[in-house]
């Protein structure tokens, strides 16, 4: 708990820290612009916290990185850390280059064997609910992959250790950002009521 | 003959799966269990020519054939080591039993034959029934570095494999190659992990079944980031008032919105949920985000107003946490949210 507590705060200072710099640097946005903007710093922020020693949160940085706009924050909420964003766009790029040579014998593999699959269902009757077991856990396995972020690079003990990290650090972000957004409503229902009589 | 026994089914896994190295091993140790049941073969003989005496070898002999035939079917290896082994006795053997054929003394001598009778069915147990694999896997060292457990001091050459070895048990039936073992250990580690997601992911412990856990975690996974997306969405339409109230302009502004209400597009629903703000008024008092204001409030500087955003601001006051919450498909909600964002 108190872990999660401290963590709380180092991405809420992170956070607030990113929004300001928004602020400071574009005056007038738009709403989606702004929401974007107010996404992209938590999810910049929850990833700093973690200090790229997850693979998630390299993968969040990278793809931050990716949009020219962002660069300027992402300087300056990680600072000095900058290093840590062209490591983790170095490393994800390898990654998806190794995947993209895996996919290509995937494919070819998956040709080859459809045809013996086939036949082992046909021959083997019991056999045929344990290939649909499988292909389920496959199918949400892909499902998890495309939902965590770099998770399409990851083995499944992997991407279930990342997920785990992931939904605590998830958690902390949604906890951080209802309470602030409840604060403010709060106030501002406070000012209105007060406003009201006039 | 027991470390004979042992060195010989090492000897013997060896060559099915060859390295060098294990190899060398192998036959170290085998050379020095040679010597070892050497000694005792001399002794033992002595002991057992004191306790039986010579007319009842005739018997013994018949014995031994049956033997014989036992060791001969099933390890046929492991007795040819025995008996070449003892070969060097054999001597002794040829003084003692003078009534047997010359055949049947190369092969079984009273003492291995005897000993080897008690070692089979334990050896034979160690093979087949639930073991520690440790025994059988120093035999098969060569590929596995996981599954390797030195017990003794034949396996001093493995030193660096011991340090990193996964602790693996292998159950009655269950294979014990190291491929399997590894797969073993795998699995092993990944519903590890998918236990403490379990007790991570609420309401995940009331599934069983792998796929129905994912079912759970992808579900949870995917309302986390949407609640990040709603949130974020939230506040960038509540953070120009929280300026405007740094500015206290909003004084002029709320009175505005407030008269808006009823003219506006609000579905009746929403505009019922816009009348249960008091009751969370309450709630938000006793929560801690009061803290946060100040940071929040000297952050962010005034911002201009977008002509959309009344609309959308009751839309999104209406649709409150709570309230989110408690419906089943706030998902779809919120996709409706976005939607009308999209189309004003």
């Amino acid at each position: 708990m108190q872990n999660n507590s401290l963590r709380k705060k180092e991405f809420m200072g992170k956070w607030l820290k990113g929004l300001q710099k928004y602020n400071s640097s574009s005056k007038d946005m738009n709403f989606l612009e702004r929401k974007k903007a107010i996404k992209i710093t938590s999810d910049i922020a929850m990833a700093s916290t973690r200090k790229a020693g997850t693979f998630w949160s390299q993968a969040l940085l990278a793809n931050a990185s990716n949009d020219d706009s962002n660069k300027t924050i992402l300087e300056h909420m990680l600072g000095t850390n900058s290093k840590i964003v062209e490591r983790a766009s170095t490393t994800l790029l390898g990654l998806a280059n190794n995947n993209s040579k895996k996919i290509r014998s995937k494919k070819i593999l998956k040709k080859s064997c459809m045809a013996k699959r086939v036949k082992r269902i046909d021959s083997h009757v019991g056999l045929a609910c344990c290939v649909i077991a499988k292909k389920l856990m496959k199918k949400r396995t892909q499902v998890l992959k495309n939902l965590v972020p770099g998770g399409k690079y990851l083995k499944k003990d992997s991407l279930i250790r990342e997920t785990l990290d992931y939904i605590a650090s998830l958690r902390v972000q949604v906890d951080v950002m209802r309470s602030l957004a409840y604060a403010t409503e709060h106030l501002h229902c406070q000012q209105s009521l007060v406003v009201k009589p006039q | 003959m027991l470390n004979c026994m042992s060195s010989s089914t090492e000897n013997n896994s060896n060559n099915t799966n060859p390295s060098v190295l294990e190899r060398q091993r192998a036959i170290y140790s085998r050379l020095y269990h040679q010597q070892q049941s050497m000694q005792n073969n001399v002794s033992n003989l002595h002991t057992i020519m004191h306790q039986f005496p010579l007319q009842i070898h005739d018997q013994k002999i018949e014995h031994f054939h049956n033997f014989a035939a036992f060791g001969g079917e099933n390890y046929g290896i492991s007795s040819s080591e025995i008996s070449r082994s003892s070969l060097e006795t054999e001597h002794f053997m040829v003084s003692t039993v003078s009534n047997s054929s010359t055949a049947n003394q190369r092969k079984f001598e009273p003492q291995d034959s005897i000993r080897a009778r008690k070692e089979k069915p334990i050896s034979a147990k160690k093979r087949k029934a639930e073991v520690d694999v440790e025994e059988e896997l120093k035999a098969e060292a060569g590929e596995s570095q996981s599954e390797i457990t030195t017990k003794s001091g034949i396996s001093k050459a493995s030193g660096d494999e011991k340090s990193d070895y996964i602790h693996v048990r292998a159950r009655r039936g269950q294979a014990t190659d190291s491929h399997s073992l590894a797969e073993r250990a795998r699995r092993e580690k990944i519903s590890k992990k998918m236990k403490c997601l379990q007790e991570l992911v609420p309401g995940c412990n009331k599934v069983t079944g792998k796929a129905g856990m994912l079912d759970e975690i992808i579900n949870y996974v995917q309302s986390l980031q949407k609640q990040v997306e709603f949130l974020s969405l939230k506040l960038s339409t509540v953070h120009p008032r929280l300026d405007f109230n740094v500015d206290n302009l909003i004084a002029k502004e709320i009175p505005a919105y407030i008269a808006r209400f009823p003219n506006s597009t609000i579905p009746l629903d929403m505009a019922n949920l816009v009348q249960f703000q008091p009751n969370q008024l309450q709630q938000i008092s006793t929560s801690s985000g009061v803290n946060v204001i100040p940071n929040g409030t000297h952050m962010i500087p005034p911002k201009v107003e977008t002509s959309s955003l009344p609309n959308l601001e009751a839309y999104l006051d209406s649709s409150c946490y709570e309230q989110l919450q408690q419906l089943p498909n706030w998902d779809t909600d919120l996709m409706s949210l976005y939607n009308s964002v999209n189309f004003q």
